[in-house]
């Protein structure tokens, strides 16, 4: 019995073998030659078809970038064609990290381009979701960079430059979903594309590159407005990370001044009415940050830069919950964060949140600390 | 080589095959049942399961010490009662093990392999468990031994890396209206242990000497109890309690997202890989339990510290493994019948199979004073 045990178990091991194409019962092996990697994938809607557009394959030094686009009744289909004109590899959307979508296709509706997203078994849920703000996915994904780079590479310099600067955040696919599916809004990093040729005199004509500004709303799963870049501190400010960017102010006595935010935090409280109604919000900045550059130093005068970058903040604060109030999207979850303070009386509420929203007032106070002006002597 | 297994072993096979049905149902179906509250449902579970426990422990230290359950069954109902109810258990663990071969397979399919059929992946684990069950449950044992800090490992990991994209308003704030969501789900959690603590009840004759006390189960209750609460706040925290409670895996869909230091990524597939281990530890344990049930009324032996091939009791357990891979085979034609299965049948049967028997023993025993 041992040696007919030993015999059946060697046996088996036949069929485990790795080599495709030699009857192995591993079907999902891919030999890594064969396969290309798509890093950014891009969605829009056009002659109310959706166009699916990728970049990627890089594979080392001696091979450039692919960028493809194509066209289909599904999501699936798009991503068919491509496949059929890559007959000699295998697109592999496993290490995708970007997903764009382009204006068009979001102010339609995004349902179908998220349910294919959370429900394909090789796309992380945490990959960046960016809205391409007036233009297509597809422009962008297939004008951007060269041969030695792509719109993938702009890309990554672009999170890491907004996340240090506190300006742009790249909201994944898994915290879009859960706030959609939570507080029925979201936000989307907005890009705008521009021509390369702005800054760089070596560039081609058409040479492309993303430039983020501001947020785009989602609520439901169509795009209701935007937060304009100027405003998109506050957004950072609400989320509890603020970054460490500069905050340019004019109009002092030291005329045009730069300070470096050092930290910042925001207290969001319910003002209550009378009958138990919510009417308003109000919210506690505290922020600061230090002089960074100033273009008339010697009439540097710190009260009066104080109450600046106090004004400031307010003004971010207040337009991202003014842009909330309008568009009735509780984009950032304010709702469910209010809640938690007092939610007996929350529940109690004559009208629900999302019918009070549109009537809120806002209470914005900040308050600002310089803490160092490091004025040469 | 001693062929007894220690009170340590035993917890620790217990904990191993308790994996199985945690990272299946409770994210995912508690956050179905209680939403943002889910998160309790270990609190909820473990009053239940401490009775249950006492109930068992009560009945087996003092009418059948060192015996097992299979012992004190027909102890307490007799030996026509007892038999049919073992017969029963028996029909329930192979029903139950072809369930986690094929959940266990659709897992592998829904998670990794889409294009795959579940036969391949029912096939292994029919062999796996053959061998396992012909051998003693002492070498079952120290696999689990080995098994565990491995999984411990992966399940810290898991969590510690999703901890920092928790959003606390997806899990506060909880109020009274939420403790009956909270009750139903605290019943998943209790059927997900219940049914391997009466497992592991079955297994009690290979046991060393000595009572097993209730502290030591407590201890072992309140840790799995525990476990279940930090799985399910970090799973619904991530997700958000709606989607949490869509996807069919929302557990291992938190393992694509694990990136460390960007040297450490897309580790689903070794994961879901490693989940094999319960499945394979608590199917092999029904079947021998099964096995052993069936050899027990019919007067075979098991011939403790040899395998058993096909001679004497070894026939029962090819027997059983064939009944296991037919009901993982005839058990769900598609994913929305096994869901099925999953979310109701299955934990239905199961709180029912433990109660009912463990209340009927306790009461019976009590009645004919015989505690």
């Amino acid at each position: 019995m041992k040696q007919f045990i030993a015999l059946v178990l060697a046996l088996s091991l036949t069929v485990l073998s790795g080599c495709a194409g030699t009857g192995s019962v591993y079907t999902n092996y891919r030999e890594i030659e064969q396969m290309m990697l798509i890093r950014t994938l891009g969605f829009d809607r056009t002659d109310g078809q959706l166009r699916t557009s990728i970049s990627g394959g890089e594979k080392g030094e001696y091979t450039g970038y692919t960028r493809m686009s194509a066209q289909g009744d599904s999501v699936s289909a798009a991503l068919d064609v491509l496949q059929d004109y890559t007959s000699w590899e295998e697109l592999y959307y496993a290490h995708t990290k970007y997903v764009l979508v382009g204006q068009t296709l979001a102010e339609q509706d995004l349902t179908e381009v998220l349910d294919y997203m959370i429900r394909s078994s090789q796309l992380r849920t945490n990959v960046s979701l960016y809205l391409v703000k007036g233009d297509t996915a597809e422009n962008l994904i297939l004008h951007c960079g060269g041969e030695d780079n792509d719109v993938t590479s702009a890309l990554d310099s672009i999170v890491r430059d907004s996340d240090r600067r506190g300006d742009g955040y790249a909201f994944s696919m898994r915290e879009v979903a859960a706030s959609l599916s939570e507080n029925g809004a979201a936000l989307l990093c907005a890009i705008q594309v521009v021509p390369l040729s702005n800054v760089d005199a070596d560039a081609k004509e058409d040479q492309l590159t993303p430039n983020t500004c501001g947020y785009a709303i989602l609520k439901g799963t169509k795009l209701v407005g935007f937060i304009e870049k100027e405003n998109t501190r506050g957004v950072n400010f609400l989320m509890g990370h603020p970054g460490t960017g500069t905050i340019t102010l004019n109009g002092g006595r030291a005329g045009t001044t730069v300070l470096t935010l050092n930290q910042g935090d925001v207290q969001l409280k319910p003002v209550w009415g009378p009958d138990g109604v919510l009417t308003g919000i109000r919210a506690d900045i505290q922020a600061e940050a230090f002089v960074e550059e100033t273009e008339h130093p010697d009439a540097l005068d710190v009260a009066q830069l104080t109450e600046q970058f106090s004004r400031q903040l307010e003004q971010w604060v207040t337009s991202v919950l003014q842009s909330m109030s309008d568009t009735g999207a509780d984009f950032l979850g304010i709702g469910a964060r209010l809640r938690m303070q007092d939610p007996a009386r929350w529940d109690r509420m004559p009208r629900a949140w999302e019918d009070v929203i549109g009537d809120l007032t806002f209470q914005v106070q900040a308050e600002g600390k310089i803490t160092r002006t490091d004025q040469l002597q | 080589m001693e062929r007894t297994i220690s009170r340590w072993q035993l917890l620790t096979l217990m904990f191993v095959a308790a994996l199985s049905p945690f990272l299946r149902l409770i994210p995912g179906r508690i956050a179905q049942l209680s939403g943002s509250a889910g998160w309790l449902c270990g609190l909820a579970a473990y009053p239940c399961l401490l009775l249950l426990v006492w109930m068992l422990l009560s009945v087996l230290n003092r009418v059948c010490p060192d015996r097992g359950l299979a012992a004190g069954i027909l102890e307490v109902f007799g030996k026509p009662v007892g038999g049919a109810v073992l017969l029963v258990w028996s029909a329930w663990l192979i029903l139950h093990g072809g369930f986690l071969m094929r959940s266990g397979a659709d897992r592998f399919i829904a998670t990794i392999f889409p294009n795959s059929t579940p036969w391949m992946f029912v096939g292994v684990m029919a062999v796996l468990t053959l061998i396992a069950a012909m051998g003693h449950v002492k070498v079952l044992a120290r696999s689990a031994e080995i098994f565990r800090p491995l999984l411990l490992i992966v399940i810290l990991f898991v969590i510690g890396t999703a901890l920092p994209n928790v959003e606390p308003s997806y899990l506060l704030p909880v109020r009274p209206d939420d403790a009956i969501p909270v009750g139903k789900s605290g019943l998943m959690v209790t059927e997900s242990l219940c049914n391997v603590l009466l497992i592991g009840a079955f297994l009690w004759g290979y046991r060393d000497n000595g009572p097993l006390k209730l502290g030591r189960y407590a201890r072992w209750l309140g840790w799995m109890c525990l476990l279940a609460t930090v799985v399910t706040a970090v799973t619904v925290g991530v997700f958000g309690p709606n989607n949490t409670a869509r996807m069919s895996y929302p557990f291992f869909a938190m393992i694509w997202d694990v990136n460390l230091f960007n040297t450490i990524q897309r580790m689903e597939a070794f994961v879901v890989g490693l989940w094999v281990l319960p499945d394979f530890v608590l199917v092999t344990m029904e079947v021998m339990v099964a096995a052993d049930n069936l050899m027990l009324l019919f007067h075979m032996d098991r011939q403790a510290g040899k395998l058993l091939y096909w001679k004497d009791g070894g026939r029962v357990i090819w027997l059983c493994t064939a009944l296991t891979v037919l009901a993982a085979v005839l058990i769900a034609g598609d994913t929305q019948a096994l869901d099925r299965w999953s979310d109701q049948i299955i934990p239905m049967a199961g709180l029912a199979m433990c109660f009912v028997t463990t209340v009927a023993l306790y009461l019976i025993a009590k009645l004919r004073k015989k505690l």
